[in-house]
């Protein structure tokens, strides 16, 4: 946005919406300016893209819960918030995750780690899933998302885990090692904790859209 | 490893394979940034041209094998003339790395596509100017393809829809969102009657490019499918398989009667099919899979 071309009225309305300002109390213009151009960089960074790869698949049931009983692999819950760059809430968010199993395998006949979620009113999402399996051509694990939602881009991204062994214990050094993550916020910190008596592991993920 | 009824040794991995107009040259675009050109029917080595190492990772080998491009991570494309080596056009506007490439038959076109960008470039190639941006999916384009005449160009997105666009006005006529999964080879058959999609449900489909509606299915290959390639006269579809855990387990190559659906014959492959090109006589195959080497099949075994 041009802040020059913005009427004082403007500058005060927009400070006030923001909360920057509570109300319009007597303040020059380059100070109202100064304030303004502050909360505009004060604006949530949207996250980060990745890529889509080649096993999104259509269609992928409404549940949050994707693993199975018994199923081999540890126990992960990832969790988090749905909001715009403003810190709104956003309407009618659709999540879809998918991810590889532990054996590093994608389901592409049918959907074994594919779920849709929505976030509830608060744009809380989770999900109850295992930690993916490595696979040869992409050896770090990863769960992919596409985040679709009125009003705003739709956002193609991934969840990598700080704890991978392929990032040798330093994600930050290692984090564009083979080309694979595109952005070093794309891979999580991983909690462990003991849940039901037994240990699982938990990540926590925000999603962050653009406006359309 | 599998070797072909003929073995055509490169001495670097050979990524795209096309046969020259008349049938006398095979070309094979290598990961040695060499484009080798060799005798089709004894296998020797021809010429050689090199195009920029600069992990162009992005490649394009059309059917005649008169042009060849490459996209790399400088977000140029570079147009070359195999005939004689020569670097004919240096395509700048993509702003993101490049993903897939294609040629129309007559050369006078490219088409180039950014999954970053969300869209497709198509190319004038005889004024290198860029003709239009056409609005693709959220996933990239995972092929393109254009029509024999070159009026349409159609692309599978990894978002697993289909779209089809007008070359002469770059509108959209159509988007196909009934497969639930993403298509990874597009080829229009000759005549332009049909356009064949294939990928991750191991399945071809043959679409009637006048209503767009499935008029065939091909099952067998039992595999996700890499590429696929028509003969001249349409009867034969090679198509080359991929392993969905990892490129260098061993697949399989099958050539089917196009108007039956029947398997004319089945060959192993070592890894992955990056690229197939029936010979113009339609009597052998090419494959490049992920070996240092082209392997030649006939078409139907014992011949």
């Amino acid at each position: 946005m041009n802040s020059e071309n913005l009427s004082r009225r403007e500058i005060v309305e927009k400070c006030i919406v923001r909360g920057l300002l509570v109300a319009a109390v007597p303040m020059s213009q380059t100070n109202l300016l100064a304030l303004w151009q502050k909360g505009e960089n004060q604006a949530i960074r949207p996250t980060p893209p990745e890529v889509l790869g080649p096993f999104y698949k259509k269609g992928a049931p409404d549940t949050p819960v994707l693993r199975g009983p018994g199923d081999p692999g540890f126990p992960l819950h990832v969790s988090g918030r749905v909001c715009n760059t403003r810190g709104d809430l956003v309407e009618g968010a659709r999540i879809d995750v998918w991810h590889a199993d532990y054996y590093g395998k994608y389901d592409v006949q049918g959907y074994r780690y594919r779920a849709k979620v929505s976030p509830d009113a608060r744009g809380e999402y989770a999900v109850e899933t295992i930690m993916p399996g490595h696979y040869p051509d992409r050896p770090a694990q990863h769960i992919h998302y596409l985040i679709s939602a009125p009003g705003h881009k739709t956002l193609v991204t991934q969840v990598y885990f700080a704890t991978d062994p392929y990032f040798e214990g330093n994600p930050d050094r290692n984090c564009h090692k083979g080309g694979i993550v595109q952005n070093r916020e794309s891979i999580r910190p991983v909690m462990l904790y003991e849940g039901s008596g037994a240990p699982r592991a938990a990540v926590a993920f925000d999603i962050v859209l653009e406006k359309a | 490893m599998p070797d072909g009824d003929r073995v055509i040794r490169a001495g670097a991995e050979v990524r795209l394979v096309s046969f020259s107009t008349d049938g006398g040259t095979l070309a094979g675009a290598c990961r040695d940034s060499k484009v080798r050109i060799w005798d089709a029917r004894s296998g020797a080595l021809q010429r050689t041209v090199d195009w920029n190492p600069d992990d162009r990772r992005s490649l394009a080998l059309p059917p005649g094998a008169r042009l060849f491009a490459a996209a790399g991570p400088d977000k140029v494309i570079q147009v070359w003339d195999l005939r004689n080596g020569e670097l004919l056009h240096r395509l700048t506007g993509h702003t993101e790395l490049t993903g897939t490439l294609a040629f129309s038959a007559d050369g006078a076109m490219l088409a180039s596509s950014s999954a970053a960008e969300r869209d497709v470039r198509l190319w004038d190639l005889p004024s290198a100017k860029q003709r239009f941006v056409l609005a693709d999916g959220v996933g990239g384009a995972a092929s393109l393809a254009f029509s024999p005449k070159g009026d349409l160009l159609a692309g599978s997105n990894y978002d697993t829809n289909l779209r089809v666009w007008s070359t002469r006005t770059g509108e959209l006529l159509r988007t196909i969102e009934d497969l639930p999964v993403s298509m990874f080879a597009l080829v229009f058959s000759p005549d332009g009657a049909y356009l064949a999609s294939a990928g991750v449900d191991q399945t071809i489909y043959l679409w009637d490019t006048k209503h767009w509606t499935v008029r065939r299915r091909l099952t067998g290959q039992g595999q996700m499918i890499s590429c696929m390639a028509f003969s001249r006269d349409g009867s034969l579809l090679a198509t080359g398989g991929s392993d969905s855990n990892s490129n260098r387990n061993p697949t399989k190559v099958i050539f089917w009667d196009t108007a039956s659906g029947a398997v004319l014959r089945q060959v192993a492959a070592a890894h992955t099919v990056s690229s197939l090109a029936v010979a113009p006589d339609g009597g052998s195959v090419a494959v490049a899979d992920g070996q240092d080497s082209v392997q030649i099949w006939k078409a139907r075994a014992g011949r």
